[in-house]
């Protein structure tokens, strides 16, 4: 049975097939919470806003800050700067590398408790594994950019990471780092599938950043295919891509 | 006359990829900076290599690849991109005005300097909808990386709302408020 909460500002479901387990389902969640508790930028006692207040040394940081830094650093250096948590004030607002990291853990964790069947899926990013309760592989729909009641894309991801980005829901969210204040209106959205929902959300929120030229890249970078609509509802995709369609 | 429209299109599609490609140049030069420095060795390799230009269509969504008009052929082409000169003579004298008949042509092995490559086109209402690569080099390292970089494998479609036969949902970030609008309106269809 699914789960959902709400946490982090957005919906986190998790199923975990076999026997009800539900223990692992509660555990998970925690970590969700703890991991909103040290990296959220709306909480003044978290670890990343003491950090942007000048008021921890970098040598008190916690290691999974520290985890997080290093993987935002290495995501800039890997896009071009388009993937940067670096606001321009001095400040910094690593959400879009925590989401796909704790995303990510969180499966681990489930997987290491002995389940082999089962998905965690924070608002629209997901990590699936093995077979649903019908004992079919998962399979993950693209929403509709333009409407969101439907589905444009069917994909099987077979363990894989789904991540998308995209400018609809929450508007203009996502800003090109060379050029601040402007907007992308070109693509409105791109999902990526990698070797787990980290490298899948990571490689999404920059690419998306490059505009047209974004599927391009997640096309060259080896592990990854990618799904990219336009604001004329075309849809462009990897070469691999369709290995995933079922 | 199979051959012919092929030329033509594979010409239109260099053409069309090196309007792009010097355009977006204009636009983004730090992704530039970023792509070329990944596929240094390949630049290196296809500038050597007349024949394996004549695929560098990279883009080749349907809608940009199908004026085939004088006007998708830039009037001055790098050398390094100019395809073999009797398929530019070809193309050139029937680019013309007359339209494509539809069917799946196929082009004849060619020799792309690090391999034999071969070109399958197919055509719809005068529309060229599909580039293939039915034989390209892939036998040695060079030639891998090239073809990573300059064959036509971006594939388009236009969206259409599928079975909602699913078991989860990717789509940008929904956010907790929507979440819970969208969750409002489905209990309340529930609940007629």
């Amino acid at each position: 049975m699914a789960v959902t909460r709400l946490i982090m500002g957005m919906p986190i479901t998790v199923e975990i097939g076999g026997t009800a387990d539900d223990p692992l389902v509660a555990s998970v969640f925690d970590y969700f919470d703890r991991v909103d508790r040290r990296f959220s930028t709306y909480k003044p006692d978290s670890e990343v806003e003491a950090l942007n207040r000048g008021d921890i040394d970098a040598a008190d940081l916690s290691e999974e800050m520290r985890e997080v830094l290093d993987l935002a650093r290495l995501t800039r250096a890997e896009t071009g700067g388009y993937f940067d948590i670096n606001r321009g004030d001095g400040t910094i607002d690593p959400s879009g590398i925590v989401k796909g990291w704790a995303i990510r853990n969180a499966a681990r964790m489930v997987s290491e408790a002995g389940h082999a069947d089962f998905f965690i899926d924070a608002g629209g990013d997901i990590q699936s594994a093995g077979v649903n309760a019908s004992g079919k592989p998962w399979r993950v729909g693209i929403r509709n950019p333009f409407d969101e009641k439907q589905i444009v894309k069917v994909l099987v991801p077979r363990g894989r990471g789904v991540a998308t980005s995209g400018s609809y829901v929450r508007g203009h969210h996502i800003y090109d780092p060379h050029d601040r204040g402007s907007t992308l209106t070109d693509i409105v959205s791109l999902t990526v599938v990698g070797s787990d929902v980290l490298e899948a959300d990571r490689f999404a929120t920059a690419a998306f950043a490059m505009g047209r030229r974004g599927i391009h890249f997640i096309e060259q970078r080896p592990g990854l295919e990618g799904y990219a609509i336009d604001s004329d509802g075309t849809a462009t995709m990897t070469s691999g891509f369709g290995a995933f369609c079922p | 006359m199979n051959k012919i429209a092929l030329s033509l299109l594979v010409v239109a599609s260099s053409g069309v990829y090196i309007w792009d490609q010097s355009h977006q140049h204009e636009t983004a030069a730090p992704l530039d900076a970023l792509l070329a420095s990944d596929i240094s060795q390949a630049s290196e390799a296809t500038a050597a290599s007349p024949g394996s230009s004549t695929v560098a269509a990279t883009t080749t969504p349907a809608t940009t690849c199908v004026p085939a008009g004088p006007d998708a052929v830039p009037a001055e082409v790098p050398s390094t991109s100019v395809p073999r000169a009797e398929i530019t003579n070809a193309a050139m004298t029937t680019a013309a005005g007359k339209g494509m008949s539809d069917g799946t042509y196929t082009g004849p092995t060619t020799d792309a300097y690090y391999g034999p490559m071969q070109i399958e086109a197919v055509v719809q209402n005068g529309k060229l909808v599909t580039l293939r690569a039915l034989q390209y080099p892939s036998d040695r390292r060079t030639s891998l990386v090239i073809n990573r970089q300059a064959l036509p494998m971006l594939r388009d479609e236009a969206i259409a709302a599928q079975s909602a036969d699913v078991d989860i949902i990717t789509g940008a970030t929904l956010t907790s408020k929507a979440f819970i609008r969208s969750l409002a309106g489905a209990l309340a269809q529930a609940g007629r």
